[in-house]
């Protein structure tokens, strides 16, 4: 895979994900362009790069202030869980329509929450410092519909990102076919 | 063949150990660790995202730009009446400052001395009351005497011995200025003479149908023939202004009642001159 491509795709995500939330957010929702790239890589790059670009992607959503808290971490941890899911996912959709990737961006985003969300209850059991204000029905709720609103523009997004395929070479030696 | 140490898988592992650790930090510890990569993600991205925001902006305001025209018109009105509301209390407070100065210029050289009111003689031709006064008050007639309010009474008519007799203000005819209250501006008011009405409780005045006195002006004291500290002091309000029964066409009758209460007056002021002589 070309890393540079992916540096370059995801700030480009990053950028206008914070630029144009005040445009298109619905309420609390507002569509995460970042998960929407990570599960298009990791349904079409091998695993190991599949592993460490969800690495990269969390990351940035924590040091975006994605995660509730200000913590480095969580959305990290979560993106790994959602590209293991999406490996093995990704043999079972017909991979030539943009439909499967608005549908993975579904699943892998729920995943993704819950690994999230269960890090952070874990976290606010009070010996370990507890997080007073942490609500989970409150972020799943929030973000499941952000989650929906993604799903909805990764079917145009996708389009454009299939286009962008020769740029990435995800063609390897070994791996699956590219998506 | 040794296998190296540091291999990708890991690395990761080690990565996602570190993750995780990062994750269930305290608070504050978290926040610390936190508080680097933030900043410089944070700020970085808002600097390069600034263009797109602000295209954001321009199509979609925000919640707290976005005035709806009813409530922006609400707020301009607002806005008016506490300008203009603004506006007449600068104007009230100047000349209450104006009559503040007036009457600590008035009151120089002269002391309130407080009588107690022994009688009151409700004689519709001869309104009077009668008072109690200290030896060596230096209470003489003409004095004018005031009430707890600071409004006009009356006038000193005789003294003997511990008493004195005090003429009500509805029983004379002075020279009053009237305008509205707070104005001392004799473009704004005019002088009139005052005369008791029969029923010895309100004064009245006969006046061009031209005159500017309106129900609610005060009456003040203007009259040469009053001691000069009793001048400005209230005498009462325009009650009525109405059109004179012989010639409605021609002239008003404006009636004036007295603020103070003449026929419950329990205690009253004498305005005493400080310095030696009558009064001034």
């Amino acid at each position: 895979m070309n890393w540079l491509v992916f540096s370059i795709f995801s700030v480009a995500a990053l950028l206008f994900e914070t630029g144009l939330r005040p445009l298109w957010h619905i309420g609390p929702a507002s569509p995460s362009l970042l998960l929407i790239l990570a599960v298009f890589v990791a349904l079409a790059a091998p695993p190991v790069a599949v592993y460490w670009a969800m690495l990269v992607i969390g990351l940035l959503m924590d040091a975006s202030g994605a995660a509730p808290s200000a913590l480095i971490g969580p959305s990290a941890l979560g993106c790994l869980a959602g590209g293991y899911l999406a490996l093995q996912l990704r043999p079972i959709f017909y991979r030539e329509s943009p439909l499967p990737l608005a549908v993975c961006v579904g699943i892998v985003g729920v995943f993704v929450l819950l690994v999230v969300a269960a890090l952070l209850t874990v976290r606010a059991i009070s010996f370990l410092g507890g997080t007073p204000d942490w609500d989970p029905a409150d972020y799943l709720l929030n973000h499941f519909l952000s989650v929906l609103y993604s799903a909805a523009v990764a079917l145009p997004l996708g389009w454009l990102l299939r286009r962008s395929r020769p740029l990435w070479r995800f063609h390897g030696q070994s791996g699956p076919r590219p998506y | 063949m040794k296998r190296p140490l540091l291999t990708y898988r890991r690395l990761r592992v080690a990565l996602v150990l570190l993750l995780l650790l990062t994750s269930l930090l305290p608070r504050d510890w978290a926040q610390a660790a936190a508080a680097g990569p933030h900043y410089i993600v944070q700020n970085t991205v808002a600097l390069l995202a600034r263009p797109l925001t602000i295209f954001s902006d321009r199509l979609r305001p925000g919640r707290a730009a976005l005035l709806e025209l009813g409530a922006a018109q609400q707020a301009q009105d607002l806005v008016k009446s506490l300008v203009g509301e603004n506006r007449r209390l600068r104007e009230e407070n100047a000349s209450l400052r104006q009559q503040a100065k007036l009457t600590a210029d008035r009151m120089e050289g002269v002391a309130l001395v407080p009588v107690p009111v022994a009688a009151w003689s409700g004689d519709p031709l001869n309104p009077a009351l009668t008072v109690s006064i200290p030896r060596g008050s230096g209470i003489a007639p003409r004095m004018a005497v005031v009430d707890d309010n600071h409004d006009l009474v009356g006038r000193v008519t005789a003294v003997s011995g511990a008493a004195a007799t005090v003429r009500l203000i509805t029983g004379m005819d002075p020279e009053v200025f009237a305008a509205p209250a707070g104005v001392t501006d004799e473009a704004r008011g005019c002088d009139v003479r005052l005369h008791p009405q029969r029923n010895g409780l309100d004064l009245y005045a006969h006046e061009d149908y031209r005159t500017t006195v309106k129900v609610g002006d005060l009456a003040s004291l203007s009259d040469p023939n009053w001691p000069s500290a009793a001048r400005g002091y209230v005498v009462g309000q325009v009650v009525a202004v109405d059109p004179w029964p012989d010639s409605p066409a021609l002239y008003r009758r404006i009636v004036v009642r007295p603020l103070a209460a003449l026929e419950h007056l329990e205690h009253v002021s004498v305005l005493v001159p400080v310095a030696s002589g009558g009064a001034r």
